[in-house]
């Protein structure tokens, strides 16, 4: 089940939310990036590190994020690799090519506040199976396949949970027109 | 030429339904050349029709437009560590199991609940 609505600002640090921030603009940048070089499961784990140092050291502080994120990033993997008894020879830095340029969506600039809580609001009231499916595979950018891997479920499934899921938020939008 | 419409999840004689599931079979990168004639179609046989998928596209723009937003990022967090969750289950279950195995009735580490 998705977690309660609560605003988060108001029962987190201010840091807290910096990083939230950070998690959507870099996350899908830093997953592709460990795509390239380990599994779905290690990458996500990989991820997650990137976002536990940053948040131990405080985003505030960091001038030059993308370049914060790439040390932080190059590190986690050379650890993950040294885990493993792997030679760090190969490893290829991040590209600007990386960060998406979905990222920073016309959408986001267009769309006024009221607008944005409205698809908040119907993202937050989706059903567990059609959320869990939606969520993956819009924001963390996964395939029908790993989704459904990972779900423990058919392709077919993952399909008809994220046209569920599609028809709901299209249907909040619609009604708010 | 396969089948005409897509797997609908909901209504097949709701131009919204058959447009997300037009919609979610693009996204699942598997639509055959067929497919995408039979999509096009689709779209051309009523304007409801090419309505009804603008707006599923605009549905999943704006979803991108609030990736980072609090209340979005909370949920993405919670389904991102759900599955380190399951993981973490299913590890600790493949260890407990072989102990299980051997003790048969002998008051195994876990019991069942």
């Amino acid at each position: 089940m998705p977690p309660p609505g609560k605003p988060l600002g108001e029962v987190t640090g201010h840091r807290e939310d910096e990083l939230r921030v950070w998690m959507g603009e870099y996350g899908p940048a830093l997953r592709r990036y460990f795509l390239k070089k380990v599994g779905p499961a290690e990458a996500e784990d990989l991820v997650q590190d990137v976002f536990v140092s940053l948040q131990v050291r405080g985003c505030a502080e960091i001038d030059n994020v993308e370049g914060y994120l790439f040390r932080v990033a190059a590190n986690a993997l050379m650890r993950h690799h040294k885990r493993r008894g792997w030679d760090w020879a190969g490893h290829e830095p991040l590209t600007d090519g990386d960060w998406a340029a979905e990222d920073a969506s016309p959408e986001r600039v267009l769309m006024g506040k009221e607008a944005m809580g409205r698809v908040v609001a119907a993202l937050a009231d989706l059903p567990p199976r059609s959320s869990e499916a939606f969520f993956l595979h819009r924001f963390e950018e996964m395939t029908y396949a790993a989704i459904a891997a990972r779900m423990n479920i058919s392709t077919k499934a993952v399909d008809h949970a994220i046209q569920r899921a599609l028809k709901h938020l299209s249907r909040a939008l619609e009604a708010a027109r | 030429m396969s089948a005409r419409l897509p797997d609908i999840a909901g209504d097949p004689d709701d131009p919204r339904d058959v447009a997300v599931a037009w919609f979610s079979r693009e996204r699942s990168g598997e639509m055959t050349a067929g497919e995408a004639a039979a999509l096009q179609a689709w779209l051309e046989a009523d304007p409801l029709h090419a309505e009804a998928y603008a707006e599923t596209r605009q549905a999943w723009g704006e979803a991108a437009a609030v990736r980072a937003d609090p209340q979005v990022m909370a949920i993405r967090e919670h389904w991102l560590k759900s599955h380190a969750r399951r993981r973490r289950e299913a590890a600790l279950r493949s260890v407990v199991a072989v102990p299980l195995k051997t003790e048969q009735n002998g008051g195994g580490l876990l019991d069942e609940r």
